[in-house]
């Protein structure tokens, strides 16, 4: 998830004592949030040296088994 | 944790239907959880857990927070009087390393909290629980998935939490900014959010969305 300024403006972070400032149109990351599809994760697991064993979820999330082979 | 938040509901569920299959197919007899906070939903887990393995059932509960290991430890030792509870205070990112060697472990990774890392993290992260794991050990992460690009904006609206959760303060100006995300077709997701008053309240963004 990204954030873009709409137009140049100050940020005062008073907890951290400093100000930040922001260009027009600068983007800042405000978190990862990646989301997956089964081939992609099982795919990541063979890329660590893990063998996907099984799989189960509602069609929104899901939870995916792995084992470690000889 | 807000109780709406989905992936949590939809983790749970999982887990209350699967746990004994999940259990089984993992062979496991040590249950090793990453970022266990507060272990609230690892019964699902531990009593098929507990029920294959009898007394050589483990479970150890890996968290930063040494407050939250010990107030789940507390619990899970009167609720489960033969199991073995080893916890340990570790950053899963630096020390993988340290979970202990008891039996076959199944190491589950649940939340959705790999969704949080960048793709090379991911890697290393993944690599980090193969290196670290004997023959026969598994893994078992939870993981938000892709959706229909049409659903988003209508689940966004018909959640519970309404819209203006997307609170922003701390002196942004929301008028300002907007979110942004790099799905194809939903660069913009709202314009214009609550404006905050008050010198001072929570800098708060945090609002998991549904797509990549």
């Amino acid at each position: 998830m990204r954030l873009q300024a709409k137009e140049r403006h100050v940020v005062d972070l008073g907890v951290l004592d400093i100000d930040v400032e922001f260009a027009k149109d600068e983007v800042i990351r405000t978190e990862v949030s990646t989301k997956f599809t089964r081939e992609l994760i099982e795919s990541e697991f063979v890329l660590a040296g893990l063998t996907p064993a099984d799989w189960w979820s509602d069609g929104d999330y899901a939870l995916a088994l792995a084992r470690k082979d000889a | 944790m807000q109780p709406e938040y989905y992936p949590t509901r939809a983790e749970r569920a999982l887990l209350d239907q699967y746990g004994e299959q999940i259990i089984q197919r993992s062979g496991a007899t040590t249950l090793v959880e990453l970022g266990s906070g507060s272990s609230e939903k690892t019964p699902a887990l531990l009593d098929p857990l507990t029920a294959t393995a009898g007394g050589a059932a483990v479970y150890v509960p890996v968290d930063v927070s040494v407050s939250a290991l010990i107030a789940a430890v507390g619990k899970l030792e009167q609720e489960y009087p033969d199991l073995t509870i080893h916890g340990l205070k570790a950053d899963i990112d630096q020390h993988l390393d340290l979970i202990p060697n008891y039996g076959t472990r199944l190491v589950g990774f649940l939340g959705g909290t790999i969704d949080n890392y960048r793709p090379a993290e991911r890697h290393t992260f993944l690599s980090e629980l193969a290196k670290n794991s004997n023959s026969g050990d598994t893994v078992l992460i939870g993981v938000d998935l892709i959706k229909d690009p049409q659903r988003p904006i209508r689940a966004y609206d018909d959640a519970a939490s309404p819209p203006s959760s997307i609170s922003m303060c701390c002196g942004f100006s929301t008028g300002d900014l907007e979110l942004t995300s790099r799905y194809p077709g939903f660069r913009t997701l709202r314009r214009g959010m609550t404006k905050s008053t008050g010198s001072r309240c929570d800098c708060r963004l945090k609002k998991d969305t549904w797509w990549t």
